[in-house]
């Protein structure tokens, strides 16, 4: 539908211009055309009144002496007349005494008198008229006339009116058009002004003013805009540039902060080193000579050193931390032999205030995969602030594992009867460079960092500490750190990140086991499989959860507290909803046929055997749809090779001897990844890519080469951008060859929507 | 007493420890650079070294290298001494082949320790 608010400026001005002229010029015409049909209407009636006063009066003669010839003879002179289609002449009794017809042949009777006037009808003016002597009415006239002419007057009235009409709207479009300029010129031109501006963020260019009405006005005040804009997008600019200045100057700063603290702490620890070794040195030669004195003094001396040792350390520590350049070295390590190792150390510190250290160890501590140092560091800090702020007291050191969630924790605990904290300094604690309060440091000295540090190695780890206290009660400091520390940037990141990327579609196994670290165990086996992972810790949220999701298979253990894996397992297959869905029981118990009964699909026992659980889960789902592979190869024991190890991970393998059969299986077959040779024979590899490349809908298509030729440079420049891998024939083991393939599928599907972009750089 | 060879480009620090194992009863003999803890170990044929790591013209672990890949000093155990109290510093002095490490500052007690368990475990020069 037309709408007249959405058309351009330059169609409405000259569509309202048209329409203006157009109403006025049609209202002129039909006003004028009326007024001439009225006046040239009124003439021929006049016309036709005195016609009849002069043939009624040459007709009073017969009248008076009832001649019906004489009257005849008055009206003939009407034959001159071709409009006048008849007349009459009435005598006093209203009897026709003479008529005129022009049509002889129609000798129409003339109408009975009618009213003095005159009359209007189909197109014929009828005059009555008195024929009178005096005021003595002798008779009556009686003229019919033709007024055709009239109407066609009218009818050319019109015609020449459209004529007009046409022309003049003709007239008035060209002229519009022309004359729309004025007005719209201005306006667009300020319209493609504003677009630049918004499209370019350009402020400095300005609209070009024409005129001074209201639209030059307007432009004045949009170029004042415009000015303000560039005004302020300059003084934003400056301080931006300004901001980034002095974030790099900051950064800068820190860095050389950090560089510096790093330098002085080292070239401070060197002669703090002779300070130390000296004084112990002098202290044991001291008391070899049996100079008390002397002992008690290079002790102190000997102490100091060893205090502002540790103070420099820590400021290392936090400088370190600081610049982000703290990184974890992981090893396994023996919990008692760390324990053992430390309390032997922290023995004289804690005995220095009175204390009394007891040891509690849960007898299967085992080993620890962490950064040992930091470990060690962190348990010193606790014990050593524990011995500081406590006076004969006792300073509780418990060491357990935790086997409840991921992999197990380690708990160490230190709990003292000492000042214990308020609860405004337990919200200080950890923060660096601040201790409970500043009268602290007057008292027990130290940096106030061992805490801030403590807490970052903790964190780095993967764990915490936290504290509980009550002032005057003493305090109790818990460290809980995995018992198997993942290196955040080694292996958890890209781990994760796949496993993020996995399709859920239609691809997602539910893992239901009580034990969590069983569960993050299968759920990353998976993940390298392929498959995504939801997980249900109980029976009640594994019948929920696969209700909800639906998986594409379950993983159910059978010992688990409350609600027993045979007991989901039976609830399940009572849905109608999810008993479909094939369940794979994972047991200790061996008891394959009481699980068969209940509906279970497969039974493994735990430990479970990765291989068996893999070959089971494929069997039972297609993990990743993709899973189409086309091998080219002229070399059938390759290519047999390739069959057999895919074949009996599920992949679904076609094979061509070289580039042209290949061709010609794809054009009934697409593949969802290529393995390609290069050197074949009718058709190479390298045509084979390039005639790969003129098909669009095979563009996406991964291609793994693998080959035995030595690639030159331009060999890999052609390849380049086209082909995922080149793989190196006897380079590479199958194992890795599959690995390689699962991870370029997985890719491939997790960036679907874009895979032709992708893969086209 | 076994003879030792410490070897440490910093003054005070081989003046110290030297004296301390000195007034311990061993016997010191000192190199100042990795070149002369090489040649050293050959012609002293020390019981044990005490190797400082960041030392001039090549450092400790390069020195240790080269003692535990010549035949005639490959059995004399090395002792890692450095400043360096990170975790990849062990590693790195046990991989260059030396038999324990320590750092610095020195706990003379905690030293003497590591140093008699080598000494006893290999049979005296």
């Amino acid at each position: 539908m037309f709408n007249f608010r959405s058309t351009s400026l330059k169609t409405k001005l000259t569509l309202l211009t048209m329409f203006t002229s157009g109403v006025v010029l049609l209202m002129s015409i039909v006003l004028f055309g009326i007024n001439d049909l009225r006046g040239i209407r009124r003439t021929g009636e006049r016309d036709l009144q005195s016609l009849a006063d002069v043939i009624g009066a040459s007709a009073i003669s017969s009248l008076d002496f009832d001649d019906a010839e004489a009257a005849g003879k008055a009206l003939a002179p009407l034959e001159h007349k071709p409009s006048i289609l008849a007349a009459a002449i009435y005598a006093q009794d209203d009897t026709v005494l003479g008529r005129y017809s022009r049509d002889a042949q129609a000798k129409l009777a003339p109408p009975p008198r009618g009213a003095d006037g005159v009359h209007y009808e189909n197109r014929r003016l009828l005059i009555f008229k008195p024929i009178q002597r005096g005021t003595t009415r002798l008779g009556t006239i009686f003229v019919e006339a033709d007024m055709s002419q009239l109407h066609e007057l009218m009818r050319s009235y019109v015609q020449i009116g459209v004529v007009i009409l046409l022309g003049a709207m003709l007239v008035a479009f060209v002229l519009a058009t022309g004359l729309q300029r004025v007005i719209s010129g201005p306006i667009l031109a300020l319209a493609e002004t504003t677009r630049v501006v918004s499209e370019r963020k350009k402020y400095s260019i300005r609209a070009v003013k024409q005129g001074d009405d209201e639209i030059g006005s307007l432009i004045d005040r949009f170029n004042e805009m415009l000015g303000a804009m560039e005004k302020h997008e300059k003084t934003m600019g400056e301080v931006n540039e300004q901001l980034r200045h002095s974030q790099q100057q900051a950064l800068a700063a820190t860095e050389a902060k950090s560089q510096f603290l790093a330098n002085m702490s080292h070239e401070l620890r060197t002669p703090l080193n002779a300070i130390i070794g000296y004084s112990e040195m002098l202290e044991e030669e001291a008391q070899d000579a049996g100079n008390e004195q002397f002992v008690a003094d290079l002790e102190k001396i000997h102490g100091a050193g060893k205090h502002l040792l540790a103070l420099i350390n820590d400021i290392l520590d936090i400088s370190k931390i600081e610049a982000g350049k703290m990184e974890l070295y992981l090893e396994t390590f023996d919990l008692k032999t760390m324990l053992d190792d430390i309390v032997a150390t922290t023995r004289l510190l804690v005995q220095k205030k009175s204390n009394t250290l007891v040891v509690q160890m849960s007898p299967d501590l085992g080993a620890m995969r962490g950064d040992l140092t930091k470990v060690r560091q962190a348990l010193f800090n606790l014990l050593s602030n524990a011995s500081k702020f406590t006076e004969r007291g006792t300073i509780t050191l418990t060491a357990a594992r935790e086997s409840g969630s991921d992999g197990g924790w380690i708990v160490l605990k230190v709990t003292d009867t000492g000042i214990g904290m308020t609860r405004e300094q337990l919200g200080r604690m950890f923060q660096a460079f601040s201790q409970a309060d500043s009268s602290t440091v007057r008292k027990y000295g130290g940096t106030g960092l061992g805490l801030a540090i403590t807490r970052h190695f903790c964190r780095m780890m993967g764990g915490d500490v936290t504290v509980a206290s009550e002032a005057g009660a003493g305090s109790t400091f818990t460290l809980r750190l995995p018992a198997e520390v993942r290196d955040p940037a080694r292996e958890f990141d890209t781990d994760q990140l796949a496993a993020d990327l996995l399709p859920k579609e239609g691809n997602t196994v539910l893992v239901v086991d009580d034990d969590p670290s069983a569960r993050d165990l299968l759920k990353r086996f998976l993940n390298k499989e392929g498959f995504h992972v939801e997980c249900a810790a109980n029976g009640p949220d594994a019948i929920n959860a696969a209700k909800n999701i639906r998986p594409k298979a379950i993983t159910l253990d059978v010992m688990m507290p409350g609600m027993d894996g045979w007991a989901v397992l039976t609830k399940l297959k009572e849905e109608p909803l999810v008993a479909d869905i094939p369940v794979i029981m994972l047991t200790i118990v061996d008891d394959k046929h009481f699980g068969h009964a209940l509906g279970a699909t497969e039974y493994l026992t735990k430990p479970v055997d990765r291989d068996r659980l893999s070959v089971v889960i494929h069997k039972l789902i297609d993990p990743s749809s993709p899973r189409k592979v086309l091998v080219v190869d002229d070399d059938p024991a390759v290519r047999e090779m390739l069959v057999r190890t895919l074949d009996r991970q599920h992949w679904e393998v076609s094979t061509a001897e070289d580039g042209r059969a290949a061709l010609d299986l794809m054009a009934t077959h697409t593949p969802d990844l290529i393995l390609l040779d290069l050197m074949m024979p009718r058709m190479d590899g390298f045509e084979f890519v390039s005639e790969l490349r003129k098909h669009k809908e095979w563009r996406s298509i991964p291609i793994v080469v693998i080959t035995a030729k030595t690639l030159t440079k331009e060999d890999r420049l052609s390849l380049q951008g086209h082909v995922q891998k080149v793989l190196q024939k006897g380079d590479f083991s199958l194992e890795a060859l599959l690995a390689e393939l699962r991870e370029i599928v997985r890719e491939c599907v997790s960036r679907t929507p874009v895979a032709d972009t992708n893969v086209e750089i | 007493m076994a003879k030792i060879l410490l070897v440490e480009d910093n003054e005070m620090n081989r003046d110290m420890l030297s004296r301390r194992l000195q007034r311990k009863g061993y016997e010191i003999v000192i190199a100042t650079d990795g070149q002369q803890a090489v040649a050293l170990a050959a012609s002293e044929s020390p019981a044990l070294i005490l190797m400082d790591m960041s030392l001039p013209i090549f450092d400790g672990w390069e020195a240790t290298r080269r003692i535990k890949a010549a035949d005639e000093t490959r059995n004399i155990p090395v002792i890692a001494l450095t400043a360096h109290a990170m975790a990849g510093d062990r590693e790195k002095s046990l991989e260059a082949g030396c038999d324990d490490y320590d750092t610095k500052p020195i706990e003379l007690p905690r030293l003497l320790e590591k140093m008699e368990l080598l000494l006893n475990r290999t049979p005296p020069a």
